[in-house]
């Protein structure tokens, strides 16, 4: 059973006279299958936003069949499970972070301790803690984000749908951010984002569908859909001139052609990550959010710590940018069945969600 | 249920940060102890009770109701204008504990201040009126007549009916009944005749009236009973009467002379030692003056017997638990009203909705009080056309509607001693609270599940 099916669903925005004003999804169907990375891809008011609402139970298709979890998106217990960060922050601003993730933890019925505990780790995996006895009304944009992000975890949901994650994140927030998504996914949660940034997209989606004008023009893998097989490119550490020529002359005999040579950049954001670690490095104090490293430990599969899903973070950041995700098969399959006992876990009674 | 008490406790946090709440706060405050300040009353002990409770508490609770109309509108509405329920509608929260959170919120804050303020109010009253600061006449006016809780008890009304009934066949029969006048009039004209009659004492005559006490008044010091004339009845002279009061089942009698002007209301004061025990008193008026002169008791407010059966400060309570079912009703009908409408549009319904509860409650006591416009209504209407038809079936069927709704002002009655039954405030919880707000919930939960949420509102 996928977790989100949608069939031929459309939405028609209708004015104060019931008349037809904005045809804003058109007749879309896609399924978020378990454990996997769905990215909705699409330009400014393709209707990416709208899609997600109507997955959370905010709008109601005007036509066509939505399922999340096997249930109506508006019914109230397919909620449990489900964690959402809307595109901009709907916060109360007298609270403060703590507070608020309390309000939210009461919300899925999470006894005090699990919501304290919860919300330490969730503040300390976002960088936050420094700031959790200001109110949120104060907050920066992308630390407003960073409270979205964490009240969206707060039940350690099934299935995170999160609606622009990046924007208003620095680019250490971004890429973390992104990271958070590949360890989520691998702990077997399904996890649906809508972007606009075709990097976060390739980064982190198994598979994506791309809107335009409310209708989609094509879905599939990231690596299908990418990989261009007509041409090959091959990497090797600087050499000495002699062997370069050398190397080179073969290549035009083999092609008939003069092969294009150029050093491999490393890109900004890479660039960007590197100065801003070297500058913590020398003691460097911030009012924002901090940078950090882990995730938040109710997350984790506290009973394996030899997962390789925990040192993903810091080997993530050690990776050139830009690399998808590789898993054989075999791998994949293993992280699966881990995914699946973590899901048991979760769903033993008393375990609060 | 946790998440309708955190529903709740934000409700109360955001009250207790807003700018808002604290600026009505000092409003309450300043209020509560300027207006026994700065208002005159008419020098009484009676008339400064009067201003403390009924209309200082009385103007906290219009403060009250304007703001729990204001924050029980925007409690919904605005988290819909400003797109925070999309954090709370996509959690695991039904419409019904979004609803009960909001409203246990407001009921709290309501509880809390109005607390405060019937605090400060009767801590004015009792230091003001503290050992040595009144005469003893005063001090005992206060303790006996002011500050009581006493059952208005009606005598039971003499039977008239028949004798009207019996009138009204005899004319038929005899072809006597008036053409130019409706039925309905005739019948009105007859039974006030009747009423006249029965309560008209000839001189050298007598009348008597039962009244059936409640059980409570067993052991009470004194019964005071009031009574008024006809007002009509201009004598420049006293008017002299006989009292007897006695016990039905028999036993000792109580007499009292009677010697004052017709005008104004009497007041009589029954020692209660006399007549100990429960069961109805026979309360006899003899009509001894001299010149001739035959008396008529006033038909509608005749004769009260005022009975203390409890403690003022115990009736206070019950006011203001009363007063509280009222914030409660209205909290629930504009939470409901932001449920469905954009906050001004909220406000402007509920504000209508309480106009209309006000005026039917007039217009209502003007037609059953007014006999003659009782009697003239249908007529008038069947003259005028469809129109004034429509109207006065409309305000029957709000009658219909919001007359159980209506109650007498609590904080009235306890200013002037009068007691308020616990099944008064059953009743009044149970209409306000468990059935009407019952169903305000239930409208709101169908238009929380209809709506889409994530739309904007103008
Ligand atoms: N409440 C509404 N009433 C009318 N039209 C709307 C409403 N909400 C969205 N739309 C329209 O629907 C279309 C899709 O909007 P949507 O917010 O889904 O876009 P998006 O893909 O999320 O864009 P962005 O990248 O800017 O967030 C737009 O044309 C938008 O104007
Ligand atoms: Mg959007």
């Amino acid at each position: 059973m996928p977790v989100v099916e949608a069939r031929a669903v459309t939405k028609v925005f209708r004015d104060f006279w019931r008349r037809p004003k904005v045809r804003a999804v058109d007749g879309i169907s896609f399924e978020v299958r378990r454990g996997e990375v769905f990215g909705l891809l699409g330009p400014n008011g393709s209707g990416k936003s709208t899609t997600l609402k109507m997955i959370l139970g905010l709008l109601h298709p005007t036509r066509g069949q939505l399922a999340v979890l096997g249930r109506s998106p508006r019914e109230v217990r397919a909620k449990a499970r489900v964690g959402y960060l809307p595109e901009e922050s709907y916060l109360y601003p007298y609270l403060t972070p703590d507070e608020t993730l309390d309000f939210y933890g009461r919300l899925f019925d999470l006894n005090a301790q699990e919501r304290k505990q919860r919300t330490a780790q969730l503040l300390e995996m976002l960088g936050l803690q420094h700031a959790r006895h200001r109110t949120v009304g104060e907050f920066s944009k992308g630390m407003a984000r960073r409270i979205g992000l964490a009240q969206a975890l707060i039940n350690d949901p099934d299935l995170v749908v999160l609606d622009e994650p990046t924007s208003g994140l620095d680019p250490l927030g971004c890429r973390q951010v992104k990271d958070l998504i590949l360890t989520l996914a691998k702990r077997g949660k399904t996890i649906l984002v809508s972007s606009h940034q075709l990097a976060d997209v390739e980064d982190v989606c198994d598979r994506v569908a791309i809107l335009y004008s409310g209708r989609i023009q094509a879905m599939g893998s990231v690596q299908s859909l990418l990989e261009d097989t007509h041409q090959c490119r091959v990497t090797f550490p600087d050499l000495p001139a002699a062997s370069m020529a050398r190397l080179l002359a073969a290549f035009r005999d083999a092609l008939g052609t003069e092969p294009g040579i150029e050093h491999p950049r490393r890109d900004l954001e890479q660039f960007f990550l590197d100065v801003v670690e070297k500058a913590r490095r020398a003691g460097g104090e911030s009012s924002g959010a901090a940078p950090t490293q882990g995730v938040a430990a109710y997350l984790k599969t506290p009973a394996r710590p030899e997962d390789a899903l925990q040192q993903l973070l810091p080997q993530a950041a050690a990776a050139p940018a830009g690399a998808p995700p590789t898993a054989t098969p075999e791998a994949q399959a293993a992280a699966l069945r881990e995914a699946d006992e973590k899901l048991q876990q979760l769903l033993k009674p008393g375990s609060g969600t | 249920m946790r998440s309708v008490w955190a529903i709740a406790l934000l409700s109360l946090r955001t009250a207790v940060r807003s700018r808002v709440v604290i600026g009505l706060l000092s409003i309450l405050v300043l209020g509560v102890i300027g207006i026994p300040l700065t208002v005159k009353s008419d020098g009484t002990l009676a008339g400064y009770v009067q201003i403390l409770v009924r209309y200082t508490l009385g103007f906290a609770m219009g403060v009250l109701l304007l703001a729990t109309v204001w924050a029980g509108c925007a409690a919904v509405a605005s988290e819909i204008q400003r797109k925070q329920i999309h954090l709370l509608v996509t959690k695991p929260v039904s419409g019904a504990q979004l609803w009960l959170g909001k409203w246990l919120g407001l009921v709290i804050l309501n509880t809390l201040v109005l607390a405060v303020c019937a605090l400060v109010t009767y801590g004015l009253l009792r230091w003001n009126t503290r050992a040595g600061q009144l005469n003893a006449a005063d001090a005992q006016k206060l303790a006996g007549e002011i500050m009581v809780a006493r059952a208005r008890v009606p005598p039971a009304p003499f039977a008239v009916e028949q004798r009207v009934k019996e009138r009204f066949a005899e004319l038929q029969q005899r072809g006597e009944l008036p053409t130019n006048m409706p039925p309905t009039a005739i019948y009105q004209a007859l039974f006030t005749a009747a009423q006249v009659e029965t309560h008209t004492v000839a001189p050298g005559g007598k009348i008597t009236w039962r009244f059936a006490l409640p059980a409570a008044c067993e052991r009470a010091p004194a019964f005071q009973l009031r009574y008024n004339l006809a007002a009509a009845l201009q004598a420049p002279l006293n008017i002299r009467g006989r009292w007897v009061v006695r016990r039905e089942r028999g036993g000792e009698a109580c007499e009292i002379a009677a010697d004052h002007p017709a005008q104004g209301q009497h007041s009589l004061t029954v020692p209660g030692t006399a007549l100990a025990g429960e069961g109805a008193l026979l309360v006899e008026y003899a009509n001894v003056n001299q010149e001739g002169l035959s008396l008529l008791f006033d038909t509608q407010t005749g004769l009260t017997m005022l009975v203390p059966v409890g403690g003022w400060l115990s009736n206070y309570l019950r006011a203001l638990l009363i007063s509280d079912c009222l914030l409660a009703l209205v909290a629930a009908l504009s939470i409901t009203a932001g449920s469905l409408f954009s906050l001004p549009v909220a406000a402007f319904v509920v504000f209508q909705l309480l106009i209309m509860f006000s005026t039917a409650g007039m217009i209502h006591s003007l037609a059953t009080r007014e006999a003659g416009f009782v009697a003239a209504l249908p007529d008038m209407v069947r003259t005028t056309g469809w129109l004034s038809e429509a109207v006065s079936g409309f305000y029957r069927g709000l009658e219909v509607l919001i007359m159980p709704m209506q109650n007498d002002d609590p904080l009235a009655m306890v200013a002037t001693g009068e007691w308020i039954a616990w099944p008064v405030v059953a009743w009044t919880f149970a209409k306000q609270i468990v059935v009407t707000s019952g169903l305000l919930l239930l409208v709101a939960v169908a238009a929380l599940r209809r709506r889409e949420l994530a739309l904007p509102t103008e």
